[in-house]
Parts: C-alpha cells; structure tokens; sequence
C-alpha cells in the first residue's frame, strides 16, 4: 500500500435503487430479513469491486446495512426506543433515538458486516462506528440527568463494540463526531467520551468532523486521543488551513476535497491544488485524501465520479512529487 | 395567565395518519402535481395545524408555519437584495436551513407573512400571532456579500422589515412575535441589538413578543429590558438557571418552560413553585407559558402532548389562584 497520501472514503457511499426498494419493503412487512439480507451483500460487493477497480487503498463496507447513523446504533443498543420522525432540513426526515432507560451494550452491532467486507478484498477495510458525544447529542434524552451522564453511557456500551471489532481483526477504526464542533462549550466532554471508548486499546482510530465551527474547538480537538482528523476542507473553502498555520496540526489529517452535497464532479486538477495546498502544512505521509463527508445522498455515477477523480489526481500527484 | 406557542409545528403526523405534507412535496418534485396543486395542499395541512394548536386548548396559536422551509428563508426570498445558499447548520440543532446571501441593498418590496396570517385567522377561533424573524438574527444566520458593514446590513433589514410589521398590523394581528435567539451568543452587540429593534418596533402599535431561545438570557436581561418592547419570550429549559430571571421589567413575560427539543414529558408540579412566585411579581396578566421554542425539533405527537400538559397545567394554576384570589378579597 501506498505510504503517501493515501486514499480512502469517509463511509457511507450510495444505496442501489434495488436496495433502497428492498429496504422499503422490508420495513413495510413485504420482504424477509433474509432476503433483504442477501441483497445488502449483493450492494456491499459491488461497494467493494467500484473501490477495487477505482484503486482506493484504504476501504469502507459502504454502510449498505444502515439508514441513519445514530439511529442505527441506537437500535442496536439497550436503552433506546425509536421515536416518531422528526425533519433535519427541507422535505428530509428522520426517526430519532430516545434513551428511555439505561444505555448497555448486548452484542456486536457492526462486526459480521466488517467482517463480511474484509472477506471481499485483501486491501485494508476500515471499521465505522458513530461516537458517543454524536449519538448523546442527536438522542432524545428521556432517562438519564444530564447530557454527560448519556455520553458516559453511550462510551461505555461503544467500548464493547470497539473491542468486538479489534477481537475480531479490524486495524482501522473510524468513530465519527461530526457533532463534536456544534457545542465549542461541550469540547472537553467529547474528547473525554472518546478517550473512554478508545483508552488502552490498539487500533488506528480515526474521527470524521463536519459541520460545525471548527475555529472554535482548535487546536483543543487536538487533544482528542484518535490518530486521525478526518475533515471537510472542500466545502470549507480549504480556509482551516489557516488555523493549522498558527498552531501546528500534530496527527495525521483526512482532507476532504470533493463536496460530498454537490453534483458536480470536481476537476482532478482542483483536487491536486486542494492537495498541494494541505502539503505546504502537513507532511504527505499524513495525510489521507477523501471527499468531504459520506457519499450517499448522491446518485452511484456521481459518487464513483468523484472517487475516480480522487484516485487520479493523487496517482498523478504522488508521480509529480516523487512520493511512494 | 394564557398559553401560547413560539414557532413551527411539526408538518407531518406518524402512522397511521398520513404524512400529507412530506408526500406532496416529494410529488412536486418528481413532476407529479403542479405548484398550484402543492398550495391546495399546504392550505389543507395548514387548517389541520391550526385546528390541532386550537385543539390543544391554547389561548394564542400561529398557523404553525407548515409553508416554511426553515425560518429565514422566506425573509430572504420575500426581501429584495438577498439569494439563497448551501445548507448550514441551524445553530447547535440537528437541523439545516439554506443561508440567505446578501447581495444588493435589502429593501422591502411587498408584504411576505400577511397572506399566510390572513388565511390562519381566518381559519382559527383562536387569536393567531404571526412571526417574522427578527434582523439581528436574519444578518446573523445570512452570508454577507454586500455591506462593508455588518451593521449597516442589520440596520436595513430593520428597517425593511418594520414594513412588514406595519402591514401584519395594518392586517389586524393583535400581537407579533419577532424572533432574536442569535443576540444571546452575541452579548457583545448589545448596543447595535438596541438600535435595530427601536427602529424596527418604530410607530408599530400591536404588542410585540420578543422572543429568545437555545440560551441563558441572564447575560442579555438589561438590554432586553431596555426595548420598546411589550412581551419578552424567554427559554427556561435550555438552561434552567434562566428562571432566576425576574427583576426589572415592566412588561410581560413569556416562560418557554416546555422543553422543544427533547421528548422528555416536564414535571409540570416542580414548575409551581416558580411560576407562583412571578406571578406575584408580575400578575396574571402579564404571563404566559410556552415551549421554549418551535416545536418542529419533537416528533408530532409528542408536540401535541407536551402543550395539552402546559395548557392543563395553566388552567390548573389559573383555577387555584382565581379562588386563593377570591378568599383574599
């Protein structure tokens, strides 16, 4: 595998239509958990052979198995009921998770789907969980007295998950935050949550950041025990760069540099500049290069559209600087 | 002492009723109703809103704004001088809204709201208290590509605005509620903050609620009672220190005392307590009870609930102190 600049994707990648469909009619009573089964594998295959033929050196599983990221886990959890739905923003809807009694972990959530992806491909397969402070924040909070009392849980139950994951082989570990810089007042108790999932156990964490005001937990998130800030710079104009210019960026960094919201396929000569520019602060050996945020509120050509363009551009760049 | 509510209503109900609403838009989208076919439809929806806040027992409801996107967008589309943006992060909600883009001089071109509140009243037996973001809070949330500076931007959508409030009134609304939670992470601009909302409220005569959520109003409380305002709406579930708030102001108050954004059902008894001791300070008709802001981040029912339980718990009170009112006298 490549040492520099590799490449890989923040998680979630588009469901086929035949998915979507069998996922509407299970929910509905008209498709059986088994078949529905077998064609979520049939989508995490093809997740597999897009990433293979791309050439992507670090993959994803594609979260073909999930709906909503917080919900999801919360499903898996004791402690959660599913609430009625809610909207996030224009015609977008969503059930929410409502902590009702005390949070537990009862079995591994995501590890058979890990597994089942690493089986496909011999490159590595990251593993993906959402974190504590984000599941705490985008939960109902019906049981427990405080919101730190819930992140506290939340870690707790998300340990096990962690641990059933490196038992079962997993090197790459990513635990998604992207709530973590909505509440600059609440920065310590993140970093304190995701230190109790990850304490003393040996993986390569990664986190995923988005939407929020990043100038107002840095360099602080830097304390945050995961070896790599998977960010959006794309859609951010690259402008935190700035903010890594004053105070030194110390882990390795996830440059997104495709817009994971917009339709267009970026110019693979946009990417190398986006790239460059990230190389004037951070050594390329830390540096992983990826698009924005998940992938799957886009349609599959436009997804593979960007991976591609991904790939190349860094092929070409790694040719140009000379790196491995 | 009334009930009121202080934002959106959740558009959609949960099975078994059907999602109308969600429904409709997702056909527009894929070319199969009109634009004029999604209106018949925002209106029916509308009319069942109102229908279900009357129902509630409330004493002042609003058309629970089924027709907005988010809160600033239809400022923005209505104003001249603004376009419309990316999505973004609506404070620190799981919820987007598309950032309005200053890009010309803001100018008030025709009335945005008062279509909307004139088909509410005329649907509700209820008064019916319209919304207009407030311009601190629309400057704040908006993208500024026009003004060198910020307070010039603020300043003209005041001004503009305060058009709208002339016309709300003009168009009978007995109260307007404008929406400010955006000065309360911005202590600093408290100045600025007096100067847009005096030129704002400027000869409106209705009663104007401002009001504030998401945060403690405490840091804000001598700015907030220095405004030619009537009402002031405060959030006593974001942080519950907000209650010790009570001095010094000569208006009334608007206790937002139910939670908007969790499903946890109040403790309506624990409230008692504090909700008597304001009243001696202000009286019964200078309070009324609210959430602590809209109620579109609960799924509907819940919604529904949680303001049965606050009207109960106000008919309760209002009972009780009717009658310790009648052994005094």
């Amino acid at each position: 595998m490549h040492r520099c600049l590799r490449t890989t994707s923040v998680g979630s990648l588009p469901k086929p239509a035949y998915l979507r469909k069998a996922r509407s009619a299970h929910e509905q009573g008209g498709l059986s958990a088994s078949e529905l089964e077998s064609l979520t594998k049939k989508a995490t295959r093809e997740v597999i052979a897009v990433q293979k033929e791309i050439g992507i050196d670090v993959f994803v599983d594609g979260e073909m198995y999930r709906g909503d990221m917080a919900t999801y886990f919360a499903e898996n959890l004791s402690g959660f009921e599913i609430s009625g739905l809610v909207r996030s923003y224009g015609n977008r809807y969503y059930r929410k998770p409502v902590c009702t009694s005390e949070v537990k972990f009862k079995a591994p959530i995501t590890v058979e789907w890990w597994k089942f992806a690493r089986d496909l491909t011999a490159q590595p397969m990251k593993a993906i969980l959402t974190g504590p402070y984000t599941m705490m924040d985008w939960s109902f909070n019906e049981y427990y007295g405080t919101r730190s009392e819930l992140a506290r849980a939340l870690a707790l139950a998300l340990r096990e998950e962690v641990k059933a994951l490196i038992a079962a082989g997993a090197k790459e570990i990513q635990i998604d935050e992207p709530a973590i810089s909505v509440r600059p007042d609440e920065i310590d108790l993140a970093i304190e949550s995701f230190g109790r999932v990850v304490k003393g156990l040996e993986a390569h964490f990664y986190t995923h950041i988005c939407y929020g005001d990043f100038t107002k937990i840095y360099p602080k998130i830097l304390e945050l025990p995961a070896d790599q800030l998977d960010l959006e710079m794309a859609n951010s104009g690259m402008d935190m760069l700035d903010l890594f210019r004053k105070a030194k960026f110390t882990k390795e960094i996830g440059l997104g540099v495709v817009d994971s919201h917009s339709h267009v396929i970026e110019k693979k000569e946009e990417i190398r500049d986006r790239i460059r520019q990230a190389l004037e602060v951070i050594p390329p050996e830390r540096v992983y290069v990826d698009p924005d945020c998940g992938l799957k509120t886009r349609s599959w050509d436009e997804a593979r559209g960007k991976l591609k363009a991904i790939a190349e551009a860094v092929s070409e760049l790694r040719e140009e600087l000379k790196l491995d | 002492m009334k009930t009121t509510v202080v934002g959106s209503y959740p558009k959609i109900p949960n099975r078994p009723r059907p999602a109308k609403y969600r429904m409709a838009i997702a056909r527009l989208q894929e070319g199969k109703i009109t634009p004029e076919e999604l209106k018949e439809i925002e209106n029916e929806v509308t009319v069942e809103a109102i229908q279900e806040l009357v129902g509630t027992g409330l004493d002042i409801v609003n058309d629970g704004m089924i027709r907005w996107e988010d809160n600033q967008t239809p400022f923005a589309k209505g104003l001249e001088g603004f376009e419309i943006g990316g999505l973004i992060r609506y404070f620190d909600t799981n919820t987007y809204y598309r950032q309005p883009i200053a890009v010309a001089p803001i100018r008030f071109k025709q009335p945005i709201t008062v279509h909307d509140f004139k088909f509410a009243k005329a649907k509700s037996t209820k008064p019916v208290k319209p919304l207009v973001t407030g311009p601190y809070t629309l400057a704040r949330l908006s993208e500024n590509r026009h003004y060198g500076k910020f307070s010039d931007f603020a300043c003209d959508l005041a001004r503009a605005l305060r058009e709208e409030l002339l016309a709300l009134e003009g168009a009978g609304a007995e109260m307007v509620q404008i929406d400010e939670p955006a000065i309360l992470r911005c202590p600093q601009d408290a100045a600025l903050f007096t100067e847009i909302i005096r030129a704002l409220v400027q000869g409106v005569k209705c009663p104007i609620v401002l009001q504030t959520y998401f945060a403690d109003a405490i840091p804000l409380w001598p700015t907030m009672t220095a405004l030619p305002v009537g009402w002031l709406g405060i959030d006593l579930a974001t942080n519950p220190v907000t209650w010790k708030l009570v001095n010094g102001w000569q208006g009334g108050l608007c206790l937002g005392l139910v939670d908007a954004r969790n499903t946890r059902m109040e403790d309506f008894k624990s409230f008692r307590p504090k909700v008597e001791k304001l009243l001696s300070a202000y009286g019964n008709d200078r309070l009324m009870l609210s959430p602590s802001a809209s109620l579109e981040f609960l799924p509907r029912e819940r919604a529904e609930e949680k303001l049965k339980r606050m009207v109960a718990f106000a008919t309760e009170f209002n009972k009780d102190s009717s009658v310790s009112n009648d052994r005094v006298a």
